[in-house]
C-alpha cells in the first residue's frame, strides 16, 4: 500500500507545479487587478517551447546532464520526503535534505557554463543567494525537526522552547521562501535588468526543461516545510501526507500572496540582510534551547 | 543673476554690442547676430556670467536667402522670461564656426547634428559623426536645400562594435533589452556589480521629420507630423510647434483654445507620469504598483478620449487654435474622473512608495549632482529633482499657465527617488491646474479665422513636456517652414546618464536609464545586417 501511495505522491510532485504555477499566476492577476491566465496557462506554455527549436550554445550538453542530475535528484528527494511524512523516520528527512542540496547546486551550476554576460551575471547572483539560502535552510529544518519533537515530549510547558521553536520556525519559512525564489529574491533572473538574466540563453526544450526545474525546486522546498510541520504532529497514515500536500499548496498561495507585495532586491541587499537575519534568530533559537536545558 | 527685466534686457543688448553684434528685440525674444569670431565670448557670458539655460543650437541653410550657412544658438533666461537666439553665418563655401562646447558642454550633440546635417565643421572640438549611418556617402548633407528629401543612398550594411564584445565585464544594455523600449545602446564597463564606466551609441533610427517638413508639408500638416515625434507626449510637440508659428507670425490665438491647450497638456502630463511610475515599479520588481497604477491611468485615457477624442495622439492642435471644445458636460465629467484620480493616486502611492525595495533601491541611487545638471543642461524632472528650479510653464509662460497657480517641485538629493517624488508632486500639481482651468476656462471661439503666415519669420518656443523642455524652432516660408528645428528634452539628459550610472551598482543601471523617462525613436528598421555585411530581411513566418 506504500508503494502506491509513494507512486502518486511521485505523480503528484511531478504534475503538480505546473498547476500550482498557474494558480499563483492567476492568483497573483487578481490581487493586481488583471484577469490573467488560465491555470492550465503553464503547461501550455511548457509544451509549446517543447515544440520550439533550441538554439545550441556549445554547452548545451552539459548544461542538459545538470538538468538531469537536478530532476532525479529532486524526484528522489520527494519520495524521501513522503517516506518521512508517512513514517516519521527521520533519516528519511536527513536523506531527502542531502539529495535536495545535490538538486539545488545542479541548478545553480547550470546558468554559469552559459558564454554570456548576463547568464553569468544572474548564475553569480544565484551562486550568492545559494550559498546563503540553502546553509539556512538545511539547518534550520533540521534544527526545526529535533526541537519540536523535544517541545511535544515535554510534558510541562516550557516558554524558552516555545520561543525557540518559534524563531527556528521563521528561518525555515524565510529560507524557504528566499530559495524558491520569488521577489525580493528573484534577482538572478531580473528581467528588466540583466534581460532574464540566467534563462537569455535558453530556448525552445531547453528553456522549458529549466523553467520545470525550477517549479519542481518551488514544490520540492515547500513539500519539504509542509512535511516537516505535519509530520510530527500527524504520524504514520495516509492522511499525513494528504495534510502535507494541502498545506504544501496553502504555503504555495501564502509564498504567491507575499511575493505580489514586495519588490525586488539588489545583490549587495538581499545577502547581507537574509545572513543578518538567521544569524539572529538561528542564534536566538539555540540560546532559547540552551536556557530550556540549563536555565 | 536677479535683475530689473529692462535692465538686464540693457546688459544683453551692451554685451552683445562690445562684441560687435546686432541685436533686434521681438516681444520676449532677442536676436543678436554676432560675427563667428565672438561667438565663444557671448556663449560663455551667457550661459557662466548670467546663468542662461542652453536648450539647443540650430545650422539653417539660407544659401537660397543670402548665400550663407547661419547656426543660431538659443538661450532663455529663465528668471526674465527671455529667450535669446544668438546667430552666426557662416561662409557657404568654407562652412567652418568655432565651437562653444568648451564654454557650453550641452553643445556637443546640436553641433555634431548640424556637421551631419548641414557640413558645418566645427573648430575647437572633436568632430564624430552622430546622426548619419555608417556607410553614408561623403559630401551628402540631407539638411541643404539641394538635396530632395526623398534622396535614397545605396548603404552598404556594416557592422558598428563600440568595443570587443568579448571583453570581461562588458554588460550590454540594447539596443534590445527588456528594460528599453525604443532602440539605443548602453554599454556598461563592470567591476563585480559596480559600474566604472559607460559608452552611449543612439540615434539607431533618425526619421529625417524636419526636411520632410520643410521639403513637402504645410504649415498645418506639420501639426500632425509634430505630433507624432512622441506616442506619449505628441500633444507637446504639437503645441510647441503652433504656438513657435503663431509667435513667428504674431498671430492672437483665442484665449479659449489657449486654455484647451493647456488643459490637454496637464492630461497629457498625469497620463505620462503615471505610465511612468508603473514602469518604475516594473523595473525594481514591483510589479503589483505597476499594474495598479496602469489601472488608474485607465481614468486619464479615458479623460483624454473624452476631451479629444482620442486615447492617444489627439490630432486637434492647429496653427490658430484648436479643432475640439469643451462643453458644460464634459467638464463635470473631467472634474469627476479627476477627483477619482487623485483618491485612488493618493492611496496607492502612499503605499508604493514605502515598499522597502522600492524605497531602498530608488534612494541614493543614479546620482545627478546640481553642477552636472546644470553643466549638460538637462531637462524637465531630471533637473528638477537636482536643485535646478525651472519650468517652462512658469519661466516661459505659454498658452494659459499664466493664468494658474501651481508649485515647481524641486529637491536637491538628485537621486532616483527625487526623480520620482517630482512626478508625484508634478501629478498632484497638474490636477490643480486643470481643475482651475477648468473653472476659469473663458467663454468665444476656439480658432483664429482668418490669418496670413509671414515669410522670414522666427519664432522659436519651450513647451514642458511631461520630460522636460521641448524646444521648436521655426523660419517661416512660403506656405511651409523654411527650417523646423524640433529638441526633445531626452536629447539634453541622455548625456548626462554617464554621470548618473558611474559608480552605481549594475542592478540599477536600467532603473537609472529609466528615471530621466527616456524617449527614443518610435519607429524602427526592419532590416537585419549581419556581421559580414549581408542584409536578411525579417519574414513573418520564419524570423530572420
Amino acid at each position: 500500500m506504500l508503494l502506491v501511495y509513494l507512486t502518486l505522491g511521485l505523480i503528484i510532485g511531478v504534475i503538480s507545479p505546473v498547476f500550482f504555477d498557474g494558480i499563483e499566476r492567476k492568483l497573483k492577476a487578481y490581487l493586481q487587478s488583471r484577469i490573467g491566465p488560465p491555470i492550465t496557462q503553464t503547461l501550455y506554455d511548457l509544451l509549446k517551447l517543447i515544440n520550439k527549436e533550441v538554439k545550441p550554445i556549445h554547452t548545451t550538453p552539459f548544461i542538459v546532464l545538470y538538468l538531469l542530475s537536478f530532476i532525479s535528484s529532486t524526484l528522489a528527494s520527494i519520495l524521501m520526503v513522503e517516506i518521512y511524512v508517512y513514517t516519521g523516520e527521520s533519516l528519511y528527512i536527513t536523506l531527502g535534505l542531502s539529495l535536495l542540496a545535490i538538486s539545488l547546486t545542479s541548478l545553480t551550476i547550470a546558468p554559469l557554463l552559459v558564454p554570456n554576460p548576463f547568464s553569468y551575471a544572474g548564475g553569480m547572483r544565484e551562486v550568492v543567494l545559494a550559498l546563503i539560502n540553502e546553509s539556512a535552510f538545511i539547518v534550520s529544518v533540521t534544527m526545526y525537526i529535533s526541537l519540536i519533537n523535544n517541545l511535544l515530549q515535554t510534558e510541562a510547558l516550557s516558554i524558552p522552547l516555545v520561543l525557540s521553536v518559534i524563531t527556528i520556525t521563521i528561518t525555515m519559512f524565510v529560507s524557504g521562501y528566499a530559495l524558491t525564489g520569488r521577489a525580493p529574491f528573484d534577482i538572478a533572473e531580473a528581467e528588466p535588468e540583466l534581460a532574464s538574466g540566467i534563462l537569455v540563453e535558453f530556448s525552445g526544450k531547453l528553456l522549458a526543461a529549466y523553467l520545470y526545474c525550477n517549479l519542481l525546486k518551488r514544490f520540492l522546498i515547500t513539500l519539504i516545510t509542509a512535511g516537516v510541520i505535519t509530520a510530527p504532529l500527524i504520524k504514520h497514515s495516509v492522511f499525513s501526507l494528504a495534510t502535507t500536500f494541502v498545506l504544501t499548496v496553502l504555503l504555495w498561495i501564502v509564498f504567491a500572496v507575499i511575493s505580489v507585495t514586495l519588490g525586488r532586491s539588489r545583490v549587495d541587499l538581499a545577502p547581507k540582510t537574509l545572513a543578518k537575519t538567521y544569524i539572529l534568530f538561528i542564534s536566538l533559537s539555540i540560546t532559547g534551547l540552551l536556557v530550556h536545558a540549563y536555565g | 543673476m536677479l535683475m530689473d527685466r529692462n535692465h538686464i534686457i540693457q546688459e544683453y543688448i551692451s554685451l552683445a554690442k562690445s562684441l560687435n553684434g546686432n541685436v533686434t528685440i521681438d516681444n520676449d525674444t532677442l536676436h543678436i547676430i554676432i560675427p563667428k569670431e565672438s561667438l565663444v565670448e557671448i556663449a560663455d557670458k551667457l550661459f557662466n556670467k548670467y546663468q542662461c539655460d542652453f536648450r539647443t543650437c540650430i545650422g539653417v541653410d539660407e544659401r537660397p536667402v543670402n548665400g550663407y550657412f547661419s547656426m543660431t544658438y538659443v538661450f532663455t533666461d529663465n528668471r526674465n522670461s527671455l529667450y535669446l537666439l544668438i546667430k552666426t553665418y557662416i561662409d557657404s563655401l568654407n562652412p567652418s564656426t568655432p565651437s562653444i562646447m568648451k564654454v557650453v558642454p550641452a553643445v556637443d550633440w546640436c553641433e555634431m547634428e548640424a556637421r551631419d546635417l548641414l557640413g558645418i565643421e566645427f573648430t575647437d572640438r572633436e568632430q564624430y559623426k552622430l546622426v548619419l549611418p555608417p556607410g553614408w556617402p561623403d559630401n551628402v548633407y540631407p539638411l541643404r536645400k539641394e538635396v530632395p528629401y526623398n534622396y535614397r543612398p545605396l548603404l552598404r550594411g556594416t557592422s558598428e562594435k563600440i568595443s570587443p564584445s568579448t571583453e570581461l565585464g562588458v554588460i550590454p544594455i540594447g539596443p534590445y533589452h527588456p528594460a528599453l523600449h525604443e532602440p539605443e545602446y548602453f554599454e556598461l564597463y563592470v567591476e563585480g556589480e559596480r559600474v566604472i564606466d559607460v559608452k552611449y551609441r543612439g540615434f539607431h533610427v533618425h526619421r529625417g521629420i524636419e526636411k520632410l517638413a520643410e521639403t513637402r508639408m504645410t504649415y498645418q500638416q506639420v501639426n500632425f507630423l509634430a505630433e507624432r515625434i512622441c506616442g506619449i507626449c505628441g500633444f507637446e510637440h504639437s503645441t510647441c510647434y503652433a504656438l513657435a508659428v503663431e509667435k513667428a507670425a504674431k498671430l492672437d490665438v483665442p484665449e479659449r483654445a489657449q486654455y484647451i491647450r493647456s488643459i490637454i497638456l496637464e492630461v497629457e502630463r498625469i497620463h505620462s507620469h503615471l505610465l511612468w511610475l508603473g514602469v518604475a515599479f516594473h523595473v525594481v520588481g514591483y510589479d503589483a504598483g505597476f499594474m495598479h497604477m496602469w489601472r488608474i491611468r485607465e481614468k486619464i485615457m479615458y479623460l483624454a478620449e473624452l476631451l479629444t477624442g482620442s486615447r492617444k495622439t489627439y490630432g486637434i492642435n492647429l496653427i490658430g487654435g484648436v479643432r475640439k471644445d469643451i462643453n458644460e458636460d464634459k467638464k463635470q465629467k473631467t472634474l469627476e474622473t479627476l477627483r477619482e484620480l487623485e483618491k485612488e493616486f493618493r492611496e496607492l502611492i502612499e503605499i508604493a512608495i514605502n515598499v522597502p525595495q522600492v524605497k531602498k533601491r530608488l534612494s541614493g541611487t543614479g546620482l545627478l549632482p546640481k553642477e552636472d545638471a546644470v553643466k549638460f543642461s538637462v531637462e524637465g524632472p531630471v533637473a528638477r529633482a537636482s536643485g535646478v528650479n525651472k519650468d517652462a510653464r512658469r519661466d516661459q509662460p505659454y498658452a494659459a499657465y499664466k493664468y494658474t497657480s501651481f508649485k515647481v517641485p524641486v529637491y536637491t538629493e538628485g537621486d532616483n527617488m527625487a526623480r520620482a517624488l517630482v512626478r508625484i508632486n508634478e501629478i498632484f500639481e497638474s490636477i490643480s491646474i486643470i481643475e482651475q482651468l477648468l473653472d476659469k476656462i473663458p467663454r468665444g471661439p476656439i480658432m483664429l479665422e482668418d490669418f496670413d503666415i509671414p515669410e522670414g519669420k522666427i519664432g522659436v518656443q519651450v513647451v514642458e513636456a511631461p520630460r522636460g523642455g521641448d524646444v521648436h524652432f521655426v523660419i517661416t516660408g512660403h506656405g511651409k517652414p523654411y527650417r523646423w528645428r524640433v529638441r526633445a528634452p531626452t536629447y539634453n539628459n541622455i548625456p548626462a546618464l554617464k554621470i548618473m550610472l558611474k559608480d552605481q551598482p549594475l542592478a540599477d543601471a536600467p532603473l537609472t536609464i529609466a528615471s530621466i523617462d527616456p524617449c527614443f525613436s518610435c519607429t524602427d528598421r526592419i532590416l537585419v545586417i549581419r556581421e559580414n555585411g549581408k542584409r536578411e530581411w525579417l519574414r513573418i513566418t520564419t524570423g530572420v
